[in-house]
């Protein structure tokens, strides 16, 4: 095992292709939507704080997170491709309040009725998810293929956090604290970006 | 030998070409994270926070920590809205300075007051995040970056000060680390008051 061990680390280490046009491939705006969500960090920054919500939750109060994200991030990436008319400042400021909002709610630890839990990952994951497909307007992709990449990036990566965020408080009691604190981070940044696109932006 | 082709796998490694550092998301987020870590005077002050949250233990050991990144965000806020906030530099010396004096007294605070020290400081932290925040290229990775730095710099601090319990010693190297914060603070403030 051990003189594999350097052979492995080698091959790692070899640079693979770029690849940095994948939308000349096959399903390639598939990809484009999926990246599009995976490479923005406040998007990613709004699933990461459901699954620290839904980890500070009860399990079966958990689960209802799970449903309810596929559902919002699809509506929303189906709707922000199909109808992309809502101001991208609104857009923008109401990502800010719902990280600040769920930010908020974690860091307090609030322990949440499983409709309410729902009803939040419903609200982030339909603004976040028409937000994405917003960025696709006036483009002549595949819309279809885009807002099926948002929504599906969007819950494979919130369901695996949500996952490890119930397994961790679950396993090590600690957990939780570190969570809460995660939470804190979160609903400054989201408090943060709220002040900037209404300061930026008056009106 | 397996040591050597481990050696020269790490060193052949290709690393990531970082040409345009300033430029988008990485751009933002990397200099969020330098932020705080290139700026003496934000590095101490935070590393003092958790410092002293670690001497004070539970619940101020979390606490603290939490407190801090909300209410330097409310600081941030108000540099972003151009509020004005007289002496930021002072303050941000007077936390250095403060924040490690407690540390080296091992200052036993109630709750309510340590709490409202460390918040005061925060606002004057979040003040000059604030100020830089339009200016990045991504302004959300930038406060992403400046957010995890600052945690990092707390939980820094809060590692060190586990050594309080480490008999005889550990308090007195506790106690160490937060004089040196405070003297550095005395440097900042003299800096920061144009002595020098």
């Amino acid at each position: 095992m051990r003189r594999r061990l350097p052979v492995l680390a080698l091959l790692l280490a070899l640079p693979g292709p770029a690849e940095a046009h994948l939308v000349g491939v096959e399903f390639g705006e598939f990809y484009a939507g999926a990246l599009h969500l995976t490479l923005a960090p406040e998007y990613l920054a709004g699933l990461l704080g459901l699954a620290v919500l839904s980890g500070l939750q009860a399990k079966p109060v958990a689960v209802w997170s799970v449903l309810a994200l596929p559902l919002a991030l699809t509506l929303g990436a189906f709707a922000g491709v199909l109808a992309p008319g809502l101001s991208a400042q609104g857009l923008q400021s109401a990502i800010g309040a719902s990280l600040l909002a769920v930010g908020l709610l974690g860091l307090i630890a609030v322990a949440l009725p499983g409709w309410a839990l729902g009803l939040a990952t419903f609200g982030l994951g339909v603004v976040h998810g028409y937000d994405n497909g917003a960025s696709a307007a006036g483009s002549e992709v595949d819309w279809r293929l885009y807002a099926a990449g948002i929504a599906v990036a969007g819950t494979v990566i919130g369901t695996l956090l949500t996952g490890l965020a119930v397994a961790l408080v679950e396993q090590m009691r600690p957990a939780r604290l570190g969570l809460r604190v995660l939470a804190s981070w979160i609903a400054t940044v989201g408090l943060l970006f709220l002040a900037l696109t209404l300061l930026q932006n008056p009106g | 030998m397996q040591r050597i082709l481990f050696i020269l796998t790490a060193i052949l490694t290709p690393s990531l070409a970082v040409a345009h550092a300033g430029e988008g998301v990485a751009g933002g987020l990397v200099s969020g994270l330098l932020h705080p870590v290139l700026g003496p005077d934000h590095l101490v002050a935070m590393v003092a926070v958790g410092l002293w949250g670690a001497q004070l233990g539970r619940p101020l050991l979390i606490l603290l920590p939490l407190a801090f990144p909300l209410v330097m965000a409310l600081g941030g806020v108000m540099g972003l809205a151009d509020l004005p906030l007289p002496g930021v530099e002072i303050g941000i010396a007077l936390s250095a300075l403060i924040l490690g004096l407690v540390v080296a007294m091992a200052f036993r605070a109630p709750v309510w007051l340590a709490v409202v020290l460390v918040g005061v400081f925060a606002v004057f932290h979040g003040f000059a995040h604030g100020k830089e925040l339009p200016e990045a290229a991504s302004p959300i990775a930038y406060g992403i970056g400046f957010m995890l730095a600052t945690g990092m710099l707390h939980l820094a601090g809060i590692a060190i000060g586990l050594l309080n319990d480490w008999k005889e010693l550990g308090p007195r190297i506790v106690r160490g680390c937060g004089a040196a914060i405070a003297l550095l603070g005395l440097v900042f403030l003299g800096g920061a008051l144009g002595l020098t």
